[in-house]
């Protein structure tokens, strides 16, 4: 204790000897206090020329100023459609999808064939992984996989759903990833157009079908009725030849005779014209008709065609085909992502807050009590 | 009355040969800031005889060099004139705002150039050779050596600035408890140093 106090004696009496006045005191002092100025309360400020410009600062700030200028966008996910421009909100019954206007359908007809396309890029870390969750939800919602490809970069899919399934699709791939990292792009088109044109082409087939069955029923009876005509023609010849030819045997009447042979060389000139003309006819007939079931054929050919290409359609409205992007995802492209703006301009400003706040710690090292 | 004058008056009863000894009540240094801070030089006169011979010869033991602690003196002056309308008290003293003022403008002067010089008492300060106590110099400087830099400037500031320890904690920003428990480690260095030597 007594040491203790000793030492602190001798430390005080040190310190004591050193306090001591400069040499050129007095000068210093006048020198010094005649800076103060003798004006009011609050006027005394810093020399302007002793006071620090935060230059750093406001390079850093004019740097986040040029980079917001020159790259204000940012990522994010719009959907669009595949010709690049906006859905139309409110003209689909899905949300989020756009519908292609159709091409020459009147306004009349308002049935719809809609056949939606999807497509989405993701953005992941992990590709693989995410390929084959896509695959699982492909087949979950009853759909196929048509192709699949993946690589730690890159990684693609190409699939076809059941239309009534979409949605659930799309929420399911939503899910595979964040909000941020996913850009859709869906679009819709009405195949009503495709539609009318099957339907208007079967109509024509099945008009032109019914003349082609008419006409060959209306050949089939002219050629009945021309048949029975020339027949009875031939008959009533036969009848008069027959009668001729028995009054030759019993008339001896050279002029009568004569007469007789006449009558029946006319007859049987006329009965060889209707034999030639009922073959004529024949010849005819066969010909039409097979010309017309011919023709009947190829239009029932074209017909079926038609309800083939009609079920095809619908079948198609039915189906979503669609194709997924998986493209692996740095650090650095999530922290701009989730940057609310531009990230090298963020930075910038950081540093300029940091440089600032230095800045006016050095100042305020000596301005304000130092503690 | 000049209350200015009037508190001068009180203040300068409690010097010592020029030097003061206990320094001046906390009322009358605020009134003289005051006074200052309005424009008064007469009040940032009495301010400067109060502080200076402290101030001053902790710069000249901290510099080891009577130009160089001139000036830092000066500096540190100008920055107090500066920054006085800016000045609130709020519970701290004028003398540890001011050390701190010096305190950090002998760290920016390290900054620049170098460290702490060390002490060669046939270079530097032999002003106060003539107060007769040449012996406890020499062997306080000598047992000052065996401090680090920090102590060292603990040992500046609580016993040539007279500071309390509560005012070397905001100086040095350290805690009060560390500052006590270091200045009690370097206090019995020194003892063991000054007995060794006087053996």
């Amino acid at each position: 204790m007594n040491q203790r106090h000793t030492i602190e004696s001798l430390l005080t009496n040190w310190g004591q000897a050193q306090r001591q006045l400069p040499s050129n005191h007095e000068t210093i002092k006048s020198q010094t206090i005649s800076h103060l100025p003798t004006s009011t309360l609050g006027t005394i400020t810093k020399p302007l020329g002793q006071r620090r410009v935060p230059w750093a600062t406001i390079a850093f700030a004019s740097l986040a100023i040029i980079t917001l200028l020159i790259n204000p966008q940012q990522f994010s996910p719009v959907i669009l459609t595949k010709s690049g421009s906006i859905p139309l909100s409110g003209t689909s019954d899905n949300p989020g999808v756009a519908r292609e206007s159709s091409q020459f359908a009147p306004i009349t007809d308002n049935r719809e064939f809609i056949k939606t396309s999807y497509s989405a890029t993701l953005r992941t870390r992990q590709i693989e992984k995410l390929t084959q969750n896509i695959q699982i939800i492909v087949h979950g919602v009853g759909g196929q996989v048509d192709s699949s490809t993946s690589s730690p970069h890159w990684g693609y899919v190409s699939f076809a759903i059941p239309a009534n399934q979409l949605a659930t699709f799309r929420d399911q791939i939503k899910d595979l990833t964040s909000a941020r990292m996913y850009v859709e792009t869906t679009s819709a088109q009405n195949l009503l157009p495709q539609k009318q044109l099957i339907e208007d082409q079967r109509q024509q087939i099945e008009v032109k079908l019914q003349q082609l069955r008419d006409e060959q029923t209306r050949v089939k009876t002219d050629y009945t009725h021309a048949i029975a005509l020339i027949n009875s023609q031939v008959e009533s010849d036969n009848n008069q030849l027959a009668n001729i030819r028995a009054r030759l045997e019993v008339t001896s009447d050279y002029n009568l005779r004569m007469e007789l042979i006449r009558q029946q060389n006319i007859l049987l000139v006329d009965k060889q014209t209707l034999e030639a003309s009922l073959v004529n006819k024949k010849t005819i007939y066969t010909n039409q008709i097979n010309t017309l079931n011919a023709q009947i054929r190829n239009n029932e050919a074209m017909l079926n065609s038609n309800l083939n290409e009609d079920q095809q359609l619908i079948d198609n409205v039915a189906t979503v085909q669609g194709t997924i992007s998986l493209s692996w995802i740095s650090v650095w492209e999530i922290l701009e992502i989730y940057s609310p703006i531009n990230l090298i301009a963020l930075i910038f400003i950081v540093v300029a807050l940091i440089t600032y706040w230095w800045h006016r710690r050095r100042n305020n090292q000596y301005i304000d009590l130092a503690f | 009355m000049d209350p200015v004058r009037g508190l001068a008056r009180a203040a300068r009863s409690k010097t010592l040969g020029g030097l003061p000894s206990n320094g001046m009540e906390e009322q009358t240094e605020r009134s003289l800031i005051q006074s200052a801070k309005a424009g008064n030089r007469e009040a940032l006169g009495r301010l400067w005889d109060e502080f200076t011979p402290k101030l001053f010869g902790y710069l000249i033991n901290t510099t080891h060099d009577r130009t160089l602690a001139e000036d830092l003196l000066q500096t540190t002056w100008l920055k107090v004139i500066t920054a006085l309308p800016h000045f609130q008290p709020h519970g701290h003293k004028f003398s540890a705002w001011l050390f701190t003022i010096a305190h950090n403008e002998c760290r920016q002067h390290w900054r620049k150039q170098g460290r702490e010089v060390a002490f060669d008492i046939t270079k530097h300060d032999q002003a106060s050779d003539q107060t007769g106590k040449l012996e406890t110099k020499i062997l306080v400087e000598q047992a000052n050596k065996l401090l680090s830099p920090d102590d060292r400037e603990l040992i500046r500031l609580r016993f040539i600035a007279d500071l309390p320890l509560n005012d070397i904690a905001k100086i040095l920003k350290i805690n009060f408890i560390t500052v006590r428990v270091r200045l009690h480690r370097a206090l019995a260095r020194m003892r063991t140093a000054i007995i060794n030597q006087t053996l």
